[in-house]
């Protein structure tokens, strides 16, 4: 069988992507001498080991072709907005608000949801997130912020 | 023996008893909730203590300490999200078993284990103190460096995939470790011009980012989003009798381990747990049940953290030296009383120390207690349809990531790190090792500095010391027979077998 597995071949970019990174990185630091190690040599070695992992991974990937999965692009892009919401919102608004932009924007993730429910859950988190981080364990974060 | 009757004396007092049910509680509780290890949760309660007589402020802080270890197994099973480092690995197995409906008897066996390795650390640590103390002296830095190399290359194997990957995944730990403040230099590393780098990714934002996230992402939508629609019976949330009978040797095993790392500073309960899973998977007859919901990768790994976390008071009380961050604050407590802990400390406060200890056994016995009904609680949560959860599961990992720091600059990390992690995981890699590498990545780094320090630059120094050279030797063949074995698994062709050969 001829052909690669594409998902080997990325894997082992990625990874070799990290370690070459890292490797070339390390060289801004002192390597020292061997009696004292500097800064240096251990993402360097690490790199290293890591460019030659990927190298192997890539290798491995051939005569086993094999189709790329599926993305779950609905779910993906509904749980990361989420979170950039969250993260958005609560430097400025508090935590309740944040709490209400994040679970539906995140319900949103899943095809089977519904309005009424969203709301409810949002409350529901809402209130009891806050509850249980602000009040309960003292927290130092705000329901509310004003904004200017 | 009349210290060890004086010491529950002591820890059956009802204040004491009082405190130690509501550190370990409160424990249980904290280590729970994502983003909240045992660090975060003996300094959250902390301040409660300084009011109190030293040895209840111990007592209470002992409880919250390995209580977070029996929590944290909780949403590890439940949820794939490792309340604390160390449960990364029971995550594995934990969740497979509760995606085949078998959630209830993974918690059993988790607490029972925890329950027996708790128990037996302490046995270690009343019985067998001095000789402990003894081999930890001996452990130098360059026996330090061996160990933990054997661990990291053990941690390579512990995933299903090929070991190749996860490898890889523990040198990609090794790899984010050295980013930030490097202690053996006093710089800062590949902080990538920020400031909020420079200690480096923080290990909760790197663990929510690399299991929560991507697990979130994978199981909304899926058809067994739903987990367990099926009616639960109290039959089927205890383990069967072949499980139970499968978990005695993994359990006595992981005690062994966890009893033998946690003693050593440097070292902590997620090494004893990654170690005893990466030994079980190998000792086992059927290995290619883990990964898939196998009760030895539940049973061990709980079994030897929750010996770990107890042994590593051994060290701490003795000899006054903390084996870990959350151990110096311990120390920090007991300072705070005006008590001194070291070698005196078992004879000048002898009812404080023994007083300790028994405490050790009640805490561990109230945790079996607390946690074995709410079995039924905890199961019958995961029966809440999945798109309910998983915002609620977001909100916790945004919340957790964002009051280690009060920094939003934590909560766009966490979905960088997500992002990679969805990434990797897609491309069929296994988080866990990369926790391990990132969590061993300094300690290794710093003792091999050490050891090459006090060789004067030798490496075959390392070789010549007994202890540092068998291990180290045991490294070398690990790796080799890992890449032996894996050439073997991709062909049986004899081509193929001597071209790996050649290039390993």
């Amino acid at each position: 069988m001829q052909g690669w597995n594409i998902k080997d071949v990325a894997g082992g970019l990625v990874i070799g992507g990290f370690g070459l990174a890292f490797l070339i990185g390390s060289f801004q630091y002192e390597f020292g001498e061997i009696s004292r190690i500097g800064p240096g040599v251990f993402p360097m070695l690490v790199g290293l080991v890591a460019v030659v992992l990927g190298a192997m991974i890539v290798k491995s990937a051939y005569g086993k072709p094999e189709r790329l999965p599926r993305v779950p692009i609905r779910a993906l892009v509904a749980v990361l907005a989420a979170i950039l919401g969250f993260a958005g919102s609560i430097q400025w608004l508090g935590v309740i608000p944040a709490v209400a932009i994040a679970v539906p924007v995140a319900s949103l993730g899943d095809r089977t949801v519904r309005p009424l429910s969203t709301i409810m859950l949002t409350t529901i988190l809402a209130l009891g997130i806050w509850l249980i981080f602000s009040v309960a364990l003292g927290l130092p974060i705000q329901a509310f912020k004003r904004p200017f | 023996m009349e210290d060890i009757i004086q010491g529950f004396t002591v820890a059956l007092n009802s204040s004491n008893l009082l405190y130690c049910f509501f550190g370990v509680t409160m424990g249980t509780a904290l280590g729970m909730l994502p983003g909240i290890g045992a660090m975060a949760a003996v300094s959250l309660l902390m301040p409660l203590t300084f009011y109190l007589p030293p040895t209840t402020a111990i007592i209470m802080l002992a409880g919250v300490y390995y209580g977070t270890e029996y929590g944290g197994s909780t949403s590890s099973i439940l949820l794939n999200l490792p309340g604390t480092p160390s449960n990364a690995i029971t995550c594995i197995d934990g969740y497979a078993m509760a995606k085949k409906g078998r959630p209830g008897a993974a918690l059993f066996i988790a607490a029972v284990g925890s329950f027996v390795g708790g128990t037996t650390g302490i046995l270690m640590l009343m019985l067998l103190s001095p000789l402990v103390v003894a081999v930890a002296l001996a452990f130098g830095p360059a026996e330090y460096f061996a160990m933990m190399l054997i661990g990291l290359i053990a941690a390579g194997g512990v995933t299903q995939g090929s070991p190749v990957k996860g490898l890889a995944m523990v040198v990609l730990g090794l790899v984010f470790g050295t980013m930030g403040f490097d202690i053996n230099s006093g710089i800062i590393r590949f902080n990538l011009g920020t400031v909020h780098l420079y200690d480096g990714i923080n290990i909760v934002i790197l663990a929510m980012g690399l299991f929560g996230i991507p697990e979130m992402i994978v199981s909304i939508n899926s058809p067994k989003g739903d987990l367990l629609s099926k009616k639960i019976s109290l039959r089927s949330m205890l383990p069967t009798r072949d499980e139970m009978k499968k978990s005695v040797m993994p359990i006595f095993r992981g005690t062994g381990i966890g009893s033998i790392v946690g003693p050593l500073p440097g070292t902590g309960p997620a090494l004893a747990a990654f170690l005893s899973y990466a030994i079980e998977k190998r000792v086992a007859r059927d290995p290619e049940a883990f990964g898939k919901g196998a009760i030895q990768g539940v049973a061990a790994p709980e079994t030897a953290n929750n010996a770990a976390a107890q042994t590593a008071f051994v060290p701490t009380l003795t000899m006054g030296i903390p084996g870990s961050g959350t151990m110096a604050l311990m120390l920090g407590v007991l300072f705070a009383h005006g008590i001194t802990p070291g070698p005196t400390l078992m004879t000048q406060h002898a009812d404080l120390f023994w007083g300790v200890v028994a405490s050790f056994w009640i805490g561990n016995v109230l945790l079996l207690v607390l946690n074995i009904p709410m079995i039924g609680v905890w199961v019958r949560i995961l029966q809440i349809p999945y798109k309910f959860l998983y915002p609620l599961i977001i909100c916790l990992i945004c919340i957790g990531v964002y009051s280690v720091n009060n920094n939003v600059y934590d909560i766009i990390l966490v979905w960088v790190v997500g992002a990679v992690g969805y990434l990797l995981r897609y491309l069929d890699f296994e988080p866990a090792p990369v926790l391990i590498g990132f969590v061993l990545g300094p300690l290794i780094e710093e003792n091999l500095r050490r050891a090459l320090l006090l060789s004067r630059g030798s490496v075959f120094e390392l070789f010549e010391r007994p202890i540092s050279g068998t291990l180290l030797v045991i490294a070398i063949a690990l790796v080799l027979w890992i890449f032996w074995s894996e050439s073997r698994r991709r062909s049986g062709s004899v081509q193929t077998a001597s071209e790996s050969a050649a290039n390993s």
